[in-house]
């Protein structure tokens, strides 16, 4: 196989309150001999946030952050869920809309830059899977995760909506995903099944709607609970602030104790590939994960 | 049980467009109006209407809309209620505009139209193929917005009605919910229960039409009006009969036999794909009697609408796409679908004037009684309706009843009634609950619904339709040994079914005696022992009245004729 | 030949009169590759058990009354096709159940008066003075029919509405249908209450800020209405308008464009104290401090910039659209 590389969009949260993301995932990459570039030059993806009060300079933005990926000449890789859906959004919609691809790169014009729609945009979650491959991911595996009872939860804007999921995540299934479930096995652990696993989280309403929020929080971490979790794990960054930071809240809101600690991605994934706990983070969770 | 007595001025039974439309004219003039359905109003089956709303937009081509509609109509329409129609239908449309209907436009922003089957014009405004839809969502909102009361999951079982002095003074019916009675005591009482194509086995219709205003009216010895003319639509999906509209070949689709053959040049060389329905239905119904149908079983005809492009397809026929897809797992931009005709539409009904008061028979009217909509039949349809007719029929004669209503109210005397009126309804229902015979609601509906369409379809003879009367005979019998199995009064859906069916044997019986006597071929009845039309002895329209035995007896009622001399009739 | 398969359904049964708690009942069908969802419920009814109880009326997907929920897929009976269901759910047994189980009446049918009250919530009727006996239509082009068509399309159903995750913990929220309904007239060139209905769909706790962004009502409409796209036009139309209040959801909107501005990325300290205000931030010092142990703050001299800024902040001086003056 020759090396992967990818333009890596690396967002605001994996640089800033969840390091221990950007951590693991550097790590595992390393160790899988994948190359993440990182866009330096990225902007914000806006979180599904900047579009309610400015729906065009978000699609603006995110065209110029596609760019930068396009001078690489490189795919573009996230490792957020919403970083996914605004990024990947943004190309699908400017692909389908010439009309609109013409207004941004009017803009792009001011400052260089031009968007063409030549590369793709997917969760690193999906390049493990589609590109590097399970079988020889399990290959790699070392330390298999025998012990652990996995709840696997796949976070909104990977699976929904639909159109962005078809045209950059493989299609994944926002009724029955499977990828995360796959990925598991392929580390040797347990994957728990448990109706919350495609729900959720309720991070995007934090501030707003902080009952609504903390309620579907708690509701999915008991789901996983009840269902003999040991861990839980997300491939986004947001519900791992969520499930992780407002735990507590959460578990006030449910009126039961949770304790359940919760997992990124590429941590469980170095993990099993035998990497050091230190160097994927597993200090820096407000839950401890009693592996660190 | 004690029955609780509602007072109102006016009752108005059905939601759809023509229900609607009345009541909000009703409560805007400060009567006090309730409306009485038994599904949600934008559940009414107005809201499945997909091709179009006919209206001559342009002034000149009213006269043209008015030949049109009484040529469809085999000369069988009223002339002076099609002239009235066709006058007031651009007023109609434009008011649907104004009350927020998300109609489909031209480039400078006016109303864009489409051709449809048997018009000399493209007449038809839409709403891409979801008009009914858009419409009858934008007359429930100002009709709510007005303050109409709407009651929803009440079934209306019976009529008050007073023979002695021929007046109508209220509603008898049950919520849904819980099976409480109740009387809705009123001034004046509308009908606008829509239609009866749920008597036939291949049909566009939904659950809920199955004609109950039409059979509740019967029993009480009013007449019922044309009931012979059913519009079978040749579009319906193969199987199911869930409806293509017109506008698939009114944007150009073409029909293709076994051999691909575009084979309405056979039997329409002009207008082929959109003559009138009658005779595109016939000639899809003979291609495969004569073996050239397409599919398993050669029980259908090919539409193909691919040379239209994707593009087109999408922006104009998008629900259609998704119902050929659903249903058959056949996508139109990619592949020709299955089609056979389908039983679609009621020309027959409940007897009007023009001014929508509900006649006693062919002369005198009841006093405090009005109907429009499908199942009235006033009649701007005659023989046959042409397709986009009847959603401007339901809306305007809808309103005109309840502008009628209005005018004529002060005059109307509000006669108290009581407890008793309620006890032949509620006797009905408590049979059907209670009682515990050996025969299956479902299949003895479905064993009506096939010999229906067996023997009084689109082709119809003396002996298939002698034979249907005798089977309706027995099925009436058999449906006095029926049992359910639901004992409970919470939302008794089985119950209801069972009253239902109850209505559709009583009806399916008008429609074979009137069909049997007219022995003729006139626009929907086709009749392959008298195969063309005979004005000399049945330029007329069939009224019929019930006995207690279910018998039935036939009179005869003057059709209004006007500019327009019968001709004969080709496309 | 059309194939056939025998499937198990597993069917919600329940009368609020009589039953104390639902039962499932098992009932195991031949269906043909062409069945859609309610014929199975007609066959359940018309075979087995005819006091099985469910709406259905057009049975085309146009009347909105057959919603159902299986294998927790919210849907309308009439437009889902079995195989497809089974094969989806890599199963041979489909569990059938109401939309919203807690609101079950009898069997599949629900008391839907909460979905109906949020329908009458946000004025769902063109307002404008109606011309009773026009002569001429209002012109409007066919972009600004455009606009409106989709949203136009909802047809009540409540599939979007019992699948909305901020409905069920907050029953409160006006929820995507009703949200599309408001977006569909504040959206119509003819309607003269586009800022009623915005004031109404503002109220926090209730209104457009209490979604989640899960979209899960765009996933499961029949109808492509596109609920939280409407929703998202809602929230645009807000500061267009001006009728944004000056309040924490407001403010985390527009925080964004001020975070981007300065450092192209999103200072999370900073956009919650932005939002909240410098006494908000006092309910998340407990959530502030955990993280600080957890070493997941970063301070405002680590803070860094993404490269090439000027470029950003050329963009947002060139491409905005909108402004926020704050009520
Ligand atoms: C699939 C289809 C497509 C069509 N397309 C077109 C088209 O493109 N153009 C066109 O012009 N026409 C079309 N039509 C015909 C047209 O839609 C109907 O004729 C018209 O909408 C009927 O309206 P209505 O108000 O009379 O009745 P409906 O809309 O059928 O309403 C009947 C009302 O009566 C109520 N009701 C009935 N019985 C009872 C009872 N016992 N108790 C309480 N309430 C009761 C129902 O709940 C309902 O509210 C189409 C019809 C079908 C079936
Ligand atoms: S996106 Fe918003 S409105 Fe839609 S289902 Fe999720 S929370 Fe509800
Ligand atoms: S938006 Fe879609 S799912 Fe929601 S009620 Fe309307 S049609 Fe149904
Ligand atoms: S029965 Fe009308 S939408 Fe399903």
């Amino acid at each position: 196989m020759s090396k992967l590389r990818y333009a890596l969009f690396a967002g605001c949260t994996p640089k800033g309150s969840t390091p221990e993301l950007m951590m693991a995932t550097m790590a595992v990459a390393e160790k899988l001999g994948i190359e993440l570039v990182e866009l330096e030059a990225a902007s914000c993806c806006g979180a599904s946030h900047l579009q309610d009060f400015d729906d065009f300079l978000s699609v603006v933005l995110n065209a110029r952050n596609l760019c930068y990926a396009e001078k690489e000449g490189l795919d573009m890789v996230t490792v957020c869920n919403t970083c996914q859906l605004n990024v990947a959004g943004a190309n699908l919609r400017l692909k389908s809309d010439s009309k609109l691809k013409n207004s941004v790169n009017e803009k792009l014009a001011e400052v260089g830059l031009n968007y063409t729609g030549s590369v793709q945009v997917k969760h690193f979650l999906y390049a493990i899977l589609e590109d590097y491959g399970l079988d020889n991911l399990a290959e790699q595996v070392v330390k298999p995760l025998r012990e652990m009872n996995i709840a696997p939860f796949y976070g909104c804007h990977n699976i929904r909506p639909t159109d962005i999921a078809q045209d950059s995540n493989g299609g994944e299934s926002p009724y029955m995903p499977t990828s995360l479930d796959n990925l598991i096995i392929a580390l040797g652990g347990n994957s728990i099944d448990y109706e919350s696993k495609n729900k959720c989280c309720g991070f995007h309403a934090d501030l707003q709607a902080p009952h609504t929020s903390h309620a579907l929080t708690g509701k999915a971490l008991l789901d996983a609970k009840d269902n003999n979790a040991d861990y839980m794990v997300t491939p986004c960054p947001l519900c791992h602030l969520n499930f992780d930071t407002q735990q507590k809240n959460a578990a006030k809101a449910a009126g039961r104790e949770i304790g359940l600690p919760v997992l990124h991605l590429p941590q469980i994934i170095g993990l099993a590939l035998g990497i050091e706990p230190k160097k994927l983070g597993l200090d820096k969770h407000v839950i401890d994960t009693q592996l660190a | 049980m004690s029955v609780e007595i509602r007072k109102y001025d006016v009752v108005i039974v059905g939601a759809g467009l023509a229900g609607c439309a009345a009541a909000r004219e009703c409560q805007m003039a400060g009567l006090k109006t309730v409306v009485l359905t038994k599904v949600h109003p934008l559940r009414s089956h107005s809201g499945a209407a997909q091709g179009g709303i006919n209206a001559a937009l342009n002034e000149a081509d009213t006269t043209s809309h008015e030949f049109d509609t009484v040529k469809g109509s085999d000369y069988l329409g009223d002339q002076d209620a099609i002239e009235l129609m066709c006058q007031k239908a651009p007023e109609t449309i434009r008011w649907l505009e104004k009350m927020g209907a998300v109609f489909s436009r031209n480039e400078d922003g006016s109303i864009a139209q489409r051709p449809f089957g048997g018009q000399s014009q493209p007449r038809a405004c839409f709403a891409k193929d979801r008009t009914g839809l858009i419409c009858l969502q934008t007359i429930y909102e100002q009709a709510h917005r007005a303050g109409v009361e709407f009651l929803d999951e009440w079934y209306v079982g019976d009529l008050v009605y007073d023979n002695a002095t021929s007046k109508v003074n209220g509603v008898v019916a049950c919520n849904l919910r819980d099976t409480q009675f109740a009387i809705f005591n009123a001034k004046v009482v509308m009908f606008a229960t829509g239609g009866y194509g749920r008597t036939y086995k291949i049909n566009s219709n939904a659950h809920a039409n199955t004609g109950d205003g039409l059979s509740i009216v019967a029993r009480h010895g009013l007449p019922l009006e044309d009931m012979e003319f059913v519009q079978f639509h040749p579009s319906g999906l193969a199987g199911s009969g869930v409806l293509m509209s017109e506008a698939a070949r009114g944007e150009g689709g073409h029909l293709l036999n076994s051999n691909g053959e575009r084979f309405m040049s056979k039997y329409a060389p002009e207008k082929m794909e959109l003559a009138s329905r009658d005779v595109v239905s016939r000639g899809i119904e003979r291609e495969i009697m004569e073996g050239r149908g397409v599919g398993e079983k050669k029980d259908a005809v090919y539409l193909d609408v691919r040379h239209l492009g994707e593009e087109k397809i999408m922006e104009r026929l998008p629900e259609l796409r998704d119902l050929a897809l659903a249903f058959l797992g056949q996508d139109m931009a990619k592949e020709p679908i299955m089609i056979r005709a389908t039983a679609h539409y009621s020309m027959g009904g409940i007897p009007t004037d023009i001014n929508c008061h509900v006649k006693k028979n062919p002369t005198e009217t009841v006093t405090g009684f009005y109907a429009a909509g499908e199942c009235a039949c006033v009649s701007v349809h005659g023989a046959n309706r042409l397709g986009a007719n009847s959603v401007l029929e339901a809306v305007l004669f809808g309103r005109h009843a309840g502008e009628n209503i209005v005018k004529d109210i002060e005059a109307i005397a509000m006669v108290d009634v009581d407890e008793s009126s309620a006890d032949k309804f509620m006797k009905e229902v408590d049979w059907v609950i209670a009682t515990n015979g050996s025969e299956r609601v479902p299949a003895l509906r479905a064993y009506l619904q096939e010999t229906m369409t067996e023997n009084a379809g689109v082709f119809r003879d003396e002996a298939r339709l002698a034979k249907q009367k005798e089977i309706i005979k027995e099925i009436r019998k058999r449906y006095q040994n029926i049992r359910i199995d639901d004992s409970s009064r919470l939302f008794n859906t089985d119950m209801q079914e069972a009253i239902e069916l109850g209505h559709m044997i009583d009806y399916a019986a008008f429609i074979v005696e009137g069909a049997l006597a007219r022995k003729e071929s006139r626009g929907a009845q086709y009749r392959e022992d008298y195969q063309s039309r005979d004005d000399a002895n049945f330029l007329y329209h069939t009224y019929a009245t019930m006995d207690g035995e279910g018998n039935i007896s036939l009179d005869k009622g003057a059709v209004s004729i006007g500019k327009f001399q019968p001709e004969a009739r080709t496309y | 030949m059309s194939t056939t398969r025998t499937l198990r359904f597993r069917v919600f049964r329940f009368n609020a009169e009589t039953d104390y708690l639902p039962a499932y009942k098992i009932y195991d069908l031949e269906v043909d590759e062409h069945e859609l969802m309610l014929d199975v419920l007609d066959k359940i009814k018309w075979t087995k058990d005819g006091s099985f109880s469910y709406r259905r009326s057009c049975r085309h997907g146009i009347c909105g009354s057959c919603a159902i929920k299986v294998n927790g897929k919210s849907i309308i009976a009439c437009k889902d096709n079995v195989f497809e269901l089974a094969d989806l759910f890599e199963t041979d047994e489909l569990i059938i159940e109401p939309s919203r189980t807690e609101r079950a009446v009898k069997d599949l049918i629900v008391d839907k008066k909460d979905f109906w009250s949020k329908y009458d919530a946000v004025k769902p009727y063109l307002v404008a003075e109606i011309d009773e006996h026009p002569v001429k239509e209002n012109l409007v082009t066919p972009e600004d029919a455009e606009l409106i068509n989709e949203a136009d399309q909802c047809i009540q159903c409540g599939v979007c509405y019992y699948a909305c995750p901020a409905v069920e913990v907050n029953p409160d929220f006006i929820g995507p249908a009703a949200l599309a309904k408001a977006a569909r007239f504040t959206t119509d060139v003819r309607d003269d209450a586009k800022l009623d209905r915005l004031e109404i769909v503002n109220e926090l706790g209730k209104g457009i800020w209490d979604c989640v962004k899960c979209y899960e009502c765009a996933t499961a409409c029949p109808k492509g209405v596109d609920p939280i796209g409407k929703i998202t036009t809602l929230h645009n139309q807000t500061f267009e308008e001006d009728m944004a209040e000056d309040n924490v959801a407001t403010r985390h909107a527009v925080g964004f464009k001020h975070a981007i501005a300065r450092h192209g990325l999103l200072d999370e300290t900073e956009i919650v104290r932005y939002s909240e205000g410098t006494f908000g931030m006092v309910k998340h010092i407990g959530v502030g401090l955990d993280m600080m142990r957890a070493g997941k703050v970063v301070m405002p001299w680590n803070m860094h910039n993404s490269k090439n800024l000027d470029e950003v902040k050329k963009l947002i001086k060139s491409s905005s659209t909108t402004t926020f003056k704050g009520k």
